[in-house]
């Protein structure tokens, strides 16, 4: 007898959870189609992941973005480390990116705090599908959120399709950029 | 665009007149030679040295050195002699500011400067004309003052010298989570061994020291690029060349003040059974910006401290000829003495650089949304129109190497693809137009003292 193999969402929670991390808050719709792209890379369209952010952006303003999961650890050098989140659920897209795995880093605390955001983010997504069925939100509008402790955080509201690219629009910079975006609802 | 711009009048004027002394490394040798430009530039290289040449340098050292010296004064005695002293100038020059700054060096300064003053000497002790020249013995003598303090300086690094034979202690994969998969390794420097007609070591000294650092290796592929500012700023995901990136980085370092980046050179070394290419960076001390210190961030403890300030200053405006992308408060370390007081930053981290799609310093008005790709963490922050300091010093080093743009293509050009030298050289010229009026008219972001 031959067990199952083992999901590509499944070693992605074996991951996080062994390097003693949170499991971010991938609706299971999306988690379902996650594949395993290398180490510490998950994605369910790695052709998007490696366009690049800008890449997404365009499409969106094209409203052609489909509904996307990134999960990976990005970074460089030393102490240039971070868990990245890329979620796009219809109308929601969030970028979250939260420094861990840097080796002058305290990776106990910044795990502790990766936990307290990605709860948060969990509820950012509910609220944002409620709104989307009880009609507060159009069918062509989106929110952005970036949620990123090195770079900033910030978040936009858009329609799309646009005429302007999202990044030459008036984001709106936040200190606790999920909160905001919850209250903004 | 033309990179080799013609040398700035304006800027030979100013060197005579200003205090000289300002200007950096190996651009100094030229001034009052009639060299022609690849002499200049074989010169500075000797001089600076290009990424094979030098590999001798440090942090800032706080070891006293002791003044063994002689004085500037007495110097011109033992070197007079009738007629101009044209041929000499030079190091009349390079020596003069050298004992006039020569308290306010840091160690590895000090350490650049005398072995340029050892060439200057040199130069002049080798030039055909001057065999006969009665200045002859008063150069030979500070020659030798010259090699004597440099061997008194306290030197814990060799870079170049690094040999798998002389790894003292190694561990292994140990730092840096899952992917960061770097190595600590502690190996001997400066290492002597004689060995017989077979071969083998009979005898091995050890008349240097010990190196902490670290090794990274290679990639030759990292699909995680397009998720960074590196992807818009030209950075492949295939053979990123990460490793020459950041050795880049310490070449230009080296040029403008070597103390800002902590030594960094291309090295193979055992991993998993096999030699493996990679980059080794010397480990240095203190706190990242990101660090909480009794309960805020470090980069906020210290904004105000003058050195710091200084310090990230002149990291800035090295990073805006990088093309640096990544510059955030996880990948600078503040360096601070017992007392609290701060000692020096370094900037880590070095390989998101270097991309050849931006060839001027605007790219440090990019934005995603609302946030520059250098955020206001640091003093200047920003896009370089925004710098609210900057550090006289470095920014008359930065002009007088706009002045030499082939000074900077020989030092990149065995690491970089010629576009992303020919960037960086944009970067420059670009960043020296800003400085230079602002340099020249007394702006008040210009500091010449910090407090």
């Amino acid at each position: 007898m031959t067990e199952n193999p083992i999901s590509a969402v499944e070693k992605a929670r074996r991951q996080f959870s062994e390097a003693g991390l949170p499991f971010p808050p991938v609706p299971a719709s999306l988690a379902e189609k996650l594949a395993k792209i290398s180490d510490w890379y998950y994605s369910t369209n790695p052709d998007i992941t490696e366009k690049g952010e800008l890449a997404l952006f365009e499409l969106l303003q094209r409203d052609t973005l489909p509904d996307y999961a990134l999960l990976a650890q990005v970074g460089h050098g030393i102490n240039s480390w971070a868990i990245r989140c890329t979620i796009v659920f219809r109308p929601l897209v969030l970028l979250l990116e939260y420094p861990w795995g840097g080796a002058l880093m305290d990776n106990e605390y910044e795990a502790t705090s990766m936990r307290k955001r990605f709860d948060a983010a969990a509820k950012l997504i509910d609220a944002v599908q409620q709104a989307r069925a009880d009609g507060r939100l159009g069918a062509h509008d989106y929110f952005v959120v970036i949620d990123n402790s090195l770079i900033g955080s910030q978040w936009l509201k858009l329609k799309v399709p646009s005429d302007t690219h999202p990044l030459k629009m008036q984001w709106t910079t936040s200190d606790d950029v999920l909160a905001d975006v919850l209250t903004a609802l | 665009m033309t990179f080799f711009a013609p040398r700035s009048s304006r800027i030979r004027r100013k060197r005579r007149s200003d205090s000289d002394n300002e200007l950096p490394l190996g651009a100094k040798v030229n001034r009052s030679t009639d060299h022609s430009p690849v002499s200049d530039m074989l010169q500075l290289q000797r001089t600076v040295g290009n990424k094979a040449a030098q590999k001798l340098l440090d942090s800032p050292s706080t070891d006293p050195v002791v003044q063994r010296l002689t004085s500037y004064k007495s110097y011109k005695k033992s070197t007079s002699a009738w007629g101009k002293r044209d041929h000499i100038r030079a190091l009349d020059v390079a020596y003069k500011a050298y004992m006039k700054q020569e308290s306010g060096l840091n160690g590895n300064d000090k350490l650049v400067r005398l072995k340029q003053l050892v060439e200057l000497c040199d130069a002049y002790l080798t030039d055909p004309t001057r065999q006969t020249s009665k200045r002859r013995a008063g150069v030979i003598t500070l020659k030798q003052q010259l090699l004597t303090e440099i061997n008194k300086i306290k030197v814990d690094f060799v870079g170049g010298e690094f040999s798998e034979g002389n790894v003292t202690e190694r561990k292994d994969k140990v730092l840096g989570g899952q992917m960061n998969k770097l190595d600590y390794i502690k190996y001997s420097f400066g290492v002597t061994q004689e060995t017989d007609d077979q071969g083998v070591t009979t005898d091995k000294k050890v008349e240097g020291g010990e190196l902490e650092a670290y090794f990274k290796p290679q990639v030759d592929r990292d699909p995680m690029v397009a998720q960074t500012r590196g992807a818009p700023a030209g950075i492949p995901t295939d053979n990123p060349k990460f490793a020459e990136r950041a050795v880049a980085t310490y070449e230009v370092a080296k040029l403008l003040d070597p103390s800002i980046i902590p030594p960094t050179f291309m090295a193979k070394h055992q991993r998993d059974n096999q030699l493996v290419d990679g980059f080794i960076m010397k480990k240095v001390e203190g706190v990242t910006g990101s660090t909480k210190v009794d309960g805020d961030y470090a980069f906020d403890v210290y904004k105000n401290d003058p050195i710091y300030r200084q310090q990230m200053s002149k990291l800035m405006l090295l990073d805006f000829i990088c093309g640096q992308v990544d510059r955030h408060p996880g990948n600078y370390m503040i360096e601070t003495s017992k007392e609290g007081k701060v000692i020096a930053v370094h900037g880590i981290d070095n390989d998101l650089s270097f991309g050849d799609k931006y060839t001027d310093t605007t790219y440090g008005g990019n934005k995603i949304g609302n946030q520059h790709i250098f955020k206001n963490y640091i003093s200047a922050g920003g896009d370089v129109t925004e710098l609210t300091e900057i550090d006289r010093k470095m920014a008359e080093r930065i002009i007088t190497l706009a002045g030499q743009p082939q000074v900077l293509r020989a030092v990149l050009s065995g690491l970089l693809s010629s576009s992303e030298v020919d960037a960086a050289i944009g970067r420059l010229l670009s960043l020296a137009n800003f400085l230079r009026p602002l340099v020249n008219g007394s702006d008040q972001r210009i500091k010449t003292k910090w407090e």
